[in-house]
């Protein structure tokens, strides 16, 4: 088991988008299961200034799949953790494909990640899996790529801008 | 309608609207409390944070009461940064696959790299 302490030492996210709580079974190269706990109390939560207060409390599905692909990450990057991005390098989603939301997601649920590595070639790791929130399947992901790029060639890419 | 959570509540502001094609234009707000975490040292705008832009301007565009059914398909081709100036254009069109109420969108982010993000959403009515 991973506490969140130990994913801190794995992945460079923190808050407020620090979306995995626990790693409860991991068989490295392999598969993952992960846990994240949803809380009314969340910064998602939180309303705008000026926005009517919330009458809806379903946890954005923009996140369910961030907190997915955290655990996708902890996976892809066993071997070599990478907890802090100015050491060097950065893990970022290339491709995502056949993402399907297939329940809801409420405060009060914990949703338990399952993570499966299909391949892995180099830096780019090709991961797959769904979600579920007690018996019911939250989420399904087809195919989800992930690309771990060096900073120095990230930095060089952001200073020389594509003339459009 | 319902008031419901989303990862980000970014300005947008609809520039354009012809038939099913609308375009609106975000500043990323470098102030985005976000960046803190994502990342301490490079902040970098999520990829999650994009879909909730794309989503805000589905909605903002369209005024429909929709939920996210599906991400049929998303290209992250370069990243975004605090305070780039992107436009969203995005192709709002029915889909009544399944026999259920839906709509099918097709997204594009540009960002002053060039694309950063398309992507293919899928819709259904909202509602609980």
């Amino acid at each position: 088991m991973i506490d969140t302490e130990g994913i801190i030492r794995r992945i460079p996210h923190r808050y407020p988008i620090m979306v995995l709580d626990r790693v409860i079974e991991v068989n490295p190269g392999e598969n993952l299961v992960g846990l994240k706990a949803i809380t009314a109390n969340e910064p998602c939560y939180q309303a705008a200034p000026g926005q009517p207060p919330l009458d809806d409390y379903r946890y954005p599905p923009s996140l369910l799949l961030e907190s997915w692909a955290q655990a996708a990450v902890v996976l892809a990057t066993w071997d070599e953790p990478n907890p802090d991005v100015l050491a060097g390098k950065v893990e970022l989603a290339a491709l995502a494909k056949e993402v399907e939301f297939t329940g809801r997601v409420y405060p009060g649920d914990v949703v338990e990640h399952r993570v499966s590595l299909v391949r892995q070639l180099g830096p780019t790791s090709i991961v797959e899996g769904t979600s579920v929130a007690g018996s019911t399947e939250v989420l399904r992901v087809g195919q989800f790529v992930l690309a771990m790029r060096e900073m120095a060639e990230v930095l060089a890419a952001r200073r020389q801008p594509e003339t459009v | 309608m319902a008031a419901y959570a989303s990862a980000t509540a970014p300005r947008v502001e609809l520039v354009s609207s012809e038939g099913d094609v609308h375009v609106a234009a975000v500043t990323i707000d470098p102030r985005d409390p976000v960046f803190a975490g994502h990342y301490p040292g490079f902040p970098v705008y999520p990829g999650a944070y994009m879909m909730a832009v794309v989503d805000h301007t589905v909605r903002a565009a369209t005024g429909l009461d929709l939920e996210l059914a599906a991400m049929r398909q998303a290209k992250f081709r370069s990243p975004v940064y605090p305070g780039d100036h992107v436009t969203v254009e995005v192709t709002v069109r029915p889909n009544d696959a399944d026999g259920e109420a839906g709509w099918a969108v097709s997204a594009v982010v540009t960002g002053p790299s060039g694309v950063a993000t398309d992507m293919r959403l899928t819709y259904r009515e909202g509602g609980s």
